[in-house]
């Protein structure tokens, strides 16, 4: 289990991270949303020990993780840019991550290898970025540790190469207990693999739970009036997104949905039907409800 | 603080490091083994033997490739400190970062030092199977200090990177940080040259022995010479340094902003601190140049030029620094603010003359001994710069209490000196400027002395001065004529026999040098030195400069150390050298006597009426002649005939009258003549073939008798001494 507590960490005396308390499940996979420079990589790098927090404490499993290599050995961080040693190939990087992680398993390795046609013995600098990308995850996913860490590690993948490496983490989790985290922008990505997920916004974890509870959480309703009515009537909604298309609106709100669809019928509405919402919606409705884009 | 000591190095990453840069050492070894081994053997290709010369050069070449290396290794294998997703991956390894710390420069020195020592070894045993006599010892040691110091040339290196956040600003200021203790010497060089009077520096290289580690890596390595302080405890004290520098960038390592990767620093601190201090010595160094240059001494126009000079290059820094003129302003302000404490320091320093540097004199109780290098105009005491010094090395040190004394009064009589002018030296005063322009005045105050003195006091400081002064304020220097050192310089094949492989001249010749009968293989030269010696050293000074014999006849004599080194030397015999006389008689040597010249010999009559008289010295028989007639520069001034003066040509049969009266290395502060003659026999490293001698007070009733007698001519005073007629 990764916990943290109370969590803040600042750069140049800019806080980025503001007394974050958050935990996740161990075999859980987390999803980390929040808009550019909410801080989900400095979140990642801080629970992988590369940078310290100012304040708080992280832990893993009960163990403290910055600069404690017993932990460490368990945790893999894989960046939003893979690093290759210079001029290095597979190989070599395999050798250099071997030194480290007694875990590494060579048998994943190879079947890693099978699923994805990387040469082991060319210099990974000539390497496209997509196959960059898949070399980083394979050498990840061989070290085959308890907490996988990936910072946007999918972005560039095709999309067959995705749904390859989706499945092969549902199955190591499912095989191994692993936990893991990923932040992505992608939420449709992140719907599919993940079964948490958690919104940073401002500094803070605004929103953590199971991806069926959020999405239960959060409702696409289209109402229609036969008489022309103003947005403002559904302001007892608090709705966190209203669009109006002559007498028909889409209204997004938050809370029980049978006490929602009860008051919009108060308003003798001539239709009434619950849209479909996904994750990304409700991610940008969220966002939109904070001011996030909004002027744009 | 405790944890910082304890760390253990990763093997495996250890040796993947050394096999990912066994390319790297490849390469490096291959450029040592051309410059050395390979060098060596071309050269015995083309020379058909083999030079101990092109293998010291092969040496430094390694050397060169071990320092270069050096700068190379650490940016090669820190360069993920340049990165910010690398610094993610390896701050994200289990392993603690001071094990990663150490792992990797245990990796930087091995990468360094594994072609180094391979090449060394196969360079020496290659020397040693073809050299005869090889200092197996000495090669030792010059492999020690190079290990030695390895480690203190990197930490400066990778301070700089720690507190960087690019490898070029790394490189940048790891040189600078380099480069700031020449700077620095430099700076206090030449402020105390241009500033302070007297200003001399005990020892050189001293201050960068143990400032600048790649300054000590070669001084260590390549001066053997050196005894003093020992070379191990210096190497010691660089060892220490690089142990604890390589602490204190471990701290700055783990505290190090990774999020500051691939910005120019990662410390805020740095830039302004390095970049400040560098500009404030290097204006300094520039302030003091341009004072030196100008010879205006301190004149504010003078320090315009070095106050711009030193704007744009700190300007220059702070674009690099900031990527751009975004903070020109700030910089502006921030060179305002070093210029205005480097100016005032400068003027301050300059103002109060080094706070007490100037007049400081220690105590004689506190003097253990002196080291004097003594350069007077008319080599009364010795002619140390006449001869090659590897031959016979000077010996500058006394430690004689009576002689610590007369250096002591000496540095007083200078300071006294300059106490006239309030010890000002940067005002363009010069004292020989001051002098007066004739007679014997001006030949003690015309005339220019170098004075160079060491104090070695006995609790180990050192106090060096040094001087350009008339010659009239160090006569006192001449009281040590009757000490050992003196004879040492004057005559170094007595002092020291044993270095002497052969004589190829050993002959007495009669006081004229008219005449001459050999000495070898009549008169043993150890038995010779050994009398001459003693009987040098029974005189004391007054006897020494104003003897009251004449001349019996002068020992010519070239002493070889081995084939290319000889030197020659006049050595006088009076009737007081009785040991020197006995051996020659023991020995069956019958002294020469005068015979005839082809030239009539001159004697220079003394302005009796005239109180400013010849001032005149012969020294050694081989020194620069020098004497000084009455109204030389007066007679200047009028448009009279430059420097005349009175001679009789000497009928051959009449000169023996003068020799009872004939004196070298003599002073002489009254009216007294002067003898000339061109002899036959020329002293190998003699500029003329003219003979000088001085003549005692008592030959005056002589030359008066002369006067009426022979016919008086004139003459100008160069043509008497250079023959320019």
């Amino acid at each position: 289990m990764i916990q943290l507590t109370s969590v803040s960490k600042s750069f140049d005396n800019k806080l980025v991270l503001d007394r974050i308390d958050w935990t996740v499940k161990k075999g859980s996979v987390f999803g980390l949303v929040g808009p550019n420079g909410a801080g989900k990589s400095t979140l990642l790098r801080i629970i992988s020990g590369v940078i310290k927090a100012d304040n708080g404490q992280v832990t893993v499993d009960g163990e403290f993780v910055y600069d404690e290599p017993l932990v460490k050995k368990r945790i893999l961080f894989l960046a939003d840019e893979p690093f290759f040693l210079h001029q290095s190939t597979l190989r070599e990087m395999k050798e250099f991550y071997k030194i480290f992680y007694p875990s590494f398993d060579e048998t994943m390795y190879s079947k890693l290898l099978n699923n994805f046609p990387i040469p082991e013995n060319e210099k990974i600098n000539t390497f496209s970025k997509g196959m960059k990308r898949q070399t980083g995850l394979i050498l990840a996913l061989s070290v085959n540790p308890d907490v996988l860490l990936l910072d946007e590690s999918f972005d560039g993948l095709d999309p067959v190469m995705r749904l390859t490496l989706k499945r092969f983490i549902s199955r190591e989790i499912l095989n191994r207990d692993m936990t893991v985290v990923i932040s992505s922008h992608n939420l449709r990505e992140l719907e599919d693999i993940c079964d948490q997920i958690a919104l940073i916004d401002n500094k803070k974890v605004v929103m953590s739970g199971e991806v069926d509870s959020i999405k239960g959480d959060f409702h696409k309703i289209q109402v229609g009036f036969s008489h022309d009515v103003k947005e403002d009537i559904f302001a007892f909604l608090n709705p966190l997104h209203v669009d109006k298309m002559g007498n028909v609106f889409v209204v997004v709100a938050k809370g029980d949905i049978q006490g929602i669809l009860d008051s919009i019928k108060k308003l003798e509405p001539v239709l009434v039907t619950e849209l479909p919402l996904n994750l990304e919606e409700i991610f940008v409705y969220e966002m939109e409800g904070r001011g996030y884009g909004k002027t744009i | 603080m405790a944890k910082l000591f304890s760390f253990k190095i990763n093997g495996a990453y250890l040796r993947f490091l050394l096999k990912r840069n066994t390319r790297f050492m490849v390469l490096t070894g291959i450029a040592m083994t051309v410059l050395f081994p390979i060098l060596a053997f071309t050269n015995y290709l083309i020379d058909g033997s083999y030079n101990q010369f092109v293998f010291t050069t092969g040496r430094v070449f390694i050397l060169l490739l071990l320092v270069l290396s050096i700068f190379i290794v650490p940016f090669l294998l820190f360069s993920y400190l340049n990165s910010k997703k690398n610094l993610d991956v390896y701050h994200a390894l289990p392993i603690k970062r001071r094990d990663l710390y150490f792992t990797t420069l245990l990796a930087a020195f091995a990468i360094i030092l594994i072609p180094y020592t391979l090449v060394y070894i196969i360079g020496n045993v290659y020397y040693f199977s073809v050299i005869p006599n090889v200092d197996v010892i000495l090669l030792i040691k010059q492999y020690y200090f190079s290990l030695a110091l390895t480690l203190s040339i990197v930490t400066p290196i990778l301070f700089a990177m720690m507190n960087t956040g690019t490898g070029v600003d790394g490189l940048l200021y790891g040189l600078l940080l380099h480069i700031i203790p020449s700077i620095l010497y430099g700076a206090y060089v030449t402020f105390g040259s241009a500033v302070l009077l007297g200003f001399s520096v005990a020892d050189p290289s001293l201050f960068l022995l143990y400032a600048s580690p790649i300054w000590a890596i070669f001084e260590l390595t390549f001066n053997t010479t050196r005894i003093f302080p020992n070379p191990i405890l210096i190497s010691l004290y660089w060892i220490a340094f690089g142990l604890i520098t390589s602490w204190v960038v471990l701290y700055y390592y783990q505290i190090r902003r990774s999020e500051k990767a691939e910005e120019p620093f990662t410390n805020k601190w740095f830039f302004p601190v390095i970049s400040s201090f560098f500009t404030f010595i290097v204006q300094f160094f520039l302030y003091s140049a341009f004072i030196t240059l100008s010879g205006r001494g301190l004149d504010f126009r003078t320090l315009i030029f070095p106050f711009f000079l030193t704007f744009v290059m700190y300007l220059i820094l702070d674009v690099i620094a900031n990527r751009g003129f975004k903070h020109l302003i700030r910089g502006i302000i921030n060179f305002a603010i070093i210029g205005a404490l480097s100016l005032s320091t400068f003027t301050f320093g300059t103002l109060f003359d080094g706070f007490g540097y100037i007049t400081r004199i220690p105590d004689a109780d506190n003097v253990e001994k002196v080291e004097l290098e003594y350069y007077d105009p008319y080599s009364f005491l010795y002619q140390s710069y006449y001869y090659d010094q590897t031959t016979f090395p000077i010996q500058k040190m006394y430690s004689d209490a009576e002689d610590i004394a007369t250096i002591i009064e000496t540095h007083e009589a200078i300071l006294e000196g300059f106490k006239e002018n309030g010890y000002k030296k940067w005002d363009g005063y010069s004292p020989l400027e001051s002098a007066p322009r004739s007679g014997l005045d001006s030949a003690l105050y015309q005339q220019s002395s170098n004075v160079s003195i060491v104090y070695h006091l006995k609790s180990g400081a050192k106090i060096a001065r040094s001087y350009t002064v008339p010659f009239g304020w160090t006569t006192d220097l001449l009281n040590l004529v009757d000490s050992e050192n003196v004879f040492k310089n004057r005559y170094p094949m007595l002092a020291n026999p044993d270095a002497v492989v052969r004589n190829t001249v050993f002959d007495i010749l009669d006081p004229l040098m008219s005449n001459s009968v050999t000495l070898s293989g009549k008169v043993n030269f150890k038995l010779f030195a050994a009398a001459y010696k003693s009987d040098y050293l029974s005189l004391n000074e007054q006897q020494h400069n104003y003897p009251d014999t004449g001349v019996l006849g002068i020992i010519h004599l070239t002493s070889c150390t081995s084939v290319d080194m000889c030197i020659t030397r006049g050595i006088p015999i009076d009737a007081r050298y009785t040991q020197t006389l006995s051996l020659l008689t023991s020995s069956g040597v019958t002294l020469p006597t005068f015979t005839t010249f082809e030239y009539l010999p001159i004697v220079v009559l003394p302005d009796a009426t005239n109180e400013k008289a010849p001032f005149f010295h012969i020294q050694s028989l081989l020194g620069n002649v020098d004497f000084y007639t009455p109204g030389y520069y007066e007679e200047v001034k009028e448009g009279a005939p430059v420097g005349t003066v009175d001679y009789i040509e000497i009928p051959q049969d009449r000169i023996i009258e003068l020799l009872p009266y004939i004196r070298t290395n003599a002073i002489s502060e009254k009216a007294v003549g002067v003898l000339r003659v061109e002899s036959d026999i020329v002293f190998n490293d003699r500029n003329t073939q003219y003979m000088f001698y001085l003549l005692d007070e008592d030959a005056l009733p002589l030359l008066q008798q002369w006067r009426t007698e022979l016919e008086v001519k004139k003459s100008n005073y160069d043509n008497i001494i250079y023959k320019y007629e």
